[in-house]
């Protein structure tokens, strides 16, 4: 097992629940690093002092916080932890919910949870209980200085940990400016569409889906590692405004 | 309206409705600034050739990939665009599941996706396809 990047204790009303988090995803993007066009050497990224105009030794970095435009307060990283407060080792979940009542756009980040020290039987008991109820822990998580609003929930054998957005970190979409059609879609267009979706419909499979993008871009790489030079395709035509009703049709017409 | 990040085609079967993909979730998270500690100045961080030891402008600056024999390859942002135009320029949504059987860990960054431009025709397939 790899690693856990913390360990802690779930607790919910008396009961805890020793646990080791760790990481569910990998980041499997090809990652590029910035070069000069003109010779190909590598771009460095330089501090330089606004005020003098010279390049600023890694130990004369300090952190600062912008209080007015323009105004900086400094803070050492001692005084950032501190204001942290104690970093506490215990997960509190205060409430279960119905899995289905959380919106998907409340996750963020996704993590395993595996049993700590002595807590198999634990481990085992909250697992158990809520698939058979079909709830979500919701709770708080203090890491690296930040409190974090997460959910517990159990996924195939094991928990995940989820950390969630707040509230007021999600963008209202009342507030986006979206225009209005001068005339609505009509009741054969909404029945054609809705037709469409539904011979459409599939049983999802995460299984059958991959980057194929990111596969495209390491044949690019080998290709010009060994040598060759890319054909660059013609840039397409801009799209022809499209005839809502008669692309229905087409779509429908071609399942039939 | 929030800044689009992206815009593009969202399809299924023939349909294309154009797009634009805007933010849905704010970063409300605390941001401190690198400062001088001698003389509490921000610090800017420049882009410095490492060969020429000179500030490089935007427009010089491209991707390098390092291979495993340590040599590099150049590849640039056209090249990356061309090897899939349409999946650049287009969201392709090849079915349509129950949303109960996607599982949270599959999620990541939220967004919303708006009409792109004020033509009649885009409007209405828009409010159409969220309508079905």
């Amino acid at each position: 097992m790899a690693r856990s990047i913390w360990n802690g204790t779930i607790t919910f009303g008396l009961a805890a629940v020793p646990i080791k988090v760790h990481s569910a995803t990998e980041d499997n993007a090809v990652h590029f690093h910035q070069v000069h066009v003109k010779d190909g050497a590598r771009v460095k990224q330089v501090r330089i002092c606004s005020k003098e105009g010279k390049e600023v030794p890694y130990k004369q970095v300090a952190k600062g916080y912008e209080v007015r435009k323009g105004e900086y307060v400094m803070l050492d990283q001692e005084e950032i932890d501190a204001a942290a407060g104690e970093q506490s080792k215990v997960i509190v979940l205060d409430e279960f919910v119905r899995g289905g009542e959380v919106d998907p756009v409340y996750y963020d980040r996704s993590y395993y949870l595996g049993a700590g020290k002595d807590g198999q039987d634990a481990y085992r008991l909250l697992h158990d209980a809520l698939e058979r109820s079909e709830r979500v822990g919701i709770g708080r998580w203090v890491f690296h200085n930040r409190e974090y609003l997460v959910a517990v929930r159990p996924l195939d054998r094991v928990l995940a940990l989820h950390t969630m957005r707040f509230e007021s970190e999600l963008i209202d979409a009342d507030s986006l400016d979206i225009g209005a059609p001068s005339r609505k879609p009509n009741r054969r267009e909404i029945e054609m569409a809705s037709k469409l979706v539904d011979s459409l419909h599939a049983r999802f499979d995460p299984s059958s889906f991959h980057d194929t993008y990111r596969d495209r871009v390491l044949d690019l790489i080998k290709a010009k590692a060994s040598g060759e030079e890319p054909d660059l395709p013609e840039p397409p035509e801009p799209e022809e405004s499209q005839d809502l009703m008669a692309a229905l049709e087409a779509s429908l017409g071609s399942k039939s | 309206m929030p800044r689009a990040l992206w815009t593009g085609s969202l399809s299924f079967g023939l349909v294309n409705v154009p797009v634009a993909v805007v933010a849905a979730a704010r970063d409300l998270d605390l941001h401190f600034r690198q400062l001088h500690e001698k003389d509490g100045a921000p610090i800017e961080v420049q882009r410095w050739c490492s060969k020429e030891k000179v500030e490089i402008p935007w427009e010089e600056i491209t991707h390098g990939y390092e291979l495993d024999d340590g040599d590099q390859v150049i590849v640039s942002d056209l090249e990356l665009q061309a090897i899939e135009p349409r999946k650049t320029r287009t969201i392709d949504i090849e079915q349509f599941v129950d949303l109960a059987d996607v599982d949270p860990v599959y999620f990541d960054h939220p967004y919303f996706l708006v009409p792109a431009g004020d033509d009649d025709g885009t409007l209405r397939a828009y409010v159409c396809s969220a309508r079905s």
